[in-house]
């Protein structure tokens, strides 16, 4: 009821109220409200619970992050494990091309040292070859070594050893290996191959058929002419028509050991005549020759 | 210290062999002529090593094999062939009867010395 209705009316008379009404309303109103303060309270309350909840993770969260590196921490651990991992690829790519280089200076050494051990063994052929061109006046010996030369240092096969015989225009044969001497054609000076090798000083090397092996056995057709020279004047041939059959091309050495005995075998034969003349054993060139 | 015997009839070839086994450091070398030569040699001194050529005279090398094969005190002494016998067969008749190594001529010093030191065993 409200207070409107309280009024007295026009006599002044207030309005009988009904008490028991109003204290029912009143009480019902109380109550009602009562009712609505305590639903918003459970209603607040719950919001309140709620938050805590929310409060309470918030925390869980914050402190498990504060025991484990920030995210902040984490980006710049990351950031240093990066530069490590960067400046180690660069360590390990210094490494590999210093590695690269190591290999290449192995691998040059090894060149090296396998060049140099060629050289060396292409040093001691020629020494022992000139040694023992040397250590002999005695034709006889001195024609076994050119020989022994020819084969177990060259690696011949079939071969001869021609002088010039100026006085009759002619070659002759002083040894011969792998053919009997008298079957070594002894032509006249000037004439085939091995006229033309005597007439320009230079040996002569008919590569294709070495290589091929073929038709070796034509005593025509040599393979190898080497002039035997005392300074420009040549004074007989080394004549090969086959090699070894283990010799399947000539190597480096062989062309300094065929210069080597162009320059020395020609100048030892010389003095091993010359020797032979003076012991009054061989009267002449060619009776000195005959013997060997 | 070891010691190889060079058995070689040609003085030059016989030097050249010498040379190469000279560059061996800590190998004796001596030398012989011949089969007999080398025989006699084997009695006298202790060696480790025999390389031996074919085609001598007086006796030669595949007989030399044989001998040093046969003999009890001997047949333990590696032996290298240096010929220039280069047939297949030749190189088989000297490994069956007990040569442990075939070089053919002309030889190459590494290859000498690389098979002197294996056969010795040494760096």
């Amino acid at each position: 009821m409200s207070k409107a209705d309280d009024k007295p009316d026009d006599k002044g008379n207030i309005p009988e109220l009904d008490l028991v009404e109003s204290k029912r309303e009143f009480i019902e109103t109380f109550f009602k409200r009562g009712a609505e303060f305590t639903e918003e309270l459970m209603r607040e309350n719950e919001k309140l619970r709620f938050r805590v909840v929310q409060l309470e993770e918030e925390r869980r969260l914050l402190a498990a992050s504060a025991s484990a590196p920030t995210p902040t921490a984490g980006a710049g651990a990351l950031r240093e494990l990066v530069a490590r991992i960067e400046q180690l690829e660069a360590e390990r790519e210094g490494l590999m091309s210093r590695f690269a280089g190591v290999e290449r200076m192995n691998h040059d050494i090894y060149e090296r040292y396998h060049d140099i051990e060629r050289e060396n063994n292409n040093l001691a052929n020629l020494y022992v070859a000139s040694f023992q061109l040397h250590s002999t006046m005695e034709l006889r010996e001195l024609t076994q070594i050119i020989l022994e030369i020819l084969l177990n240092f060259v690696g011949a096969k079939t071969f001869a050893i021609q002088l010039v015989d100026d006085d009759h225009g002619k070659l002759r044969t002083l040894a011969a290996e792998g053919v009997a001497r008298d079957r070594v054609p002894q032509g006249p000076v000037g004439e085939g191959r091995v006229g033309e090798v005597i007439k320009s000083g230079h040996h002569y090397i008919d590569g294709e058929r070495l290589r091929a092996r073929a038709d070796l056995a034509h005593l025509d057709r040599p393979v190898i002419v080497v002039p035997l020279k005392i300074r420009d004047r040549v004074v007989g041939v080394v004549i090969i028509w086959d090699l070894l059959s283990q010799k399947t091309a000539l190597a480096d050495v062989d062309y300094e050991l065929f210069n080597l005995l162009a320059a020395h075998a020609a100048s030892a034969l010389q003095g091993a005549w010359l020797a032979a003349e003076l012991k009054g054993r061989a009267p002449h060139l060619w009776a000195a020759a005959d013997q060997v | 210290m070891s010691t190889a015997l060079v058995v070689e009839d040609s003085p030059t070839m016989r030097q050249l062999i010498v040379f190469a086994l000279r560059r061996i450091r800590g190998l004796e070398v001596l030398e012989a002529d011949d089969g007999v030569d080398a025989l006699r040699k084997l009695a006298a001194s202790k060696l480790d090593i025999i390389l031996t050529d074919i085609n001598m005279p007086i006796m030669d090398g595949l007989k030399l094999v044989k001998r040093v094969r046969s003999d009890e005190a001997l047949k333990g002494i590696p032996i290298i062939i240096i010929t220039t016998e280069g047939a297949e067969e030749d190189r088989q008749r000297a490994l069956a009867l007990g040569a442990n190594a075939y070089i053919t001529k002309p030889i190459q010093a590494p290859q000498v010395i690389a098979k002197v030191k294996e056969l010795l065993k040494i760096a």
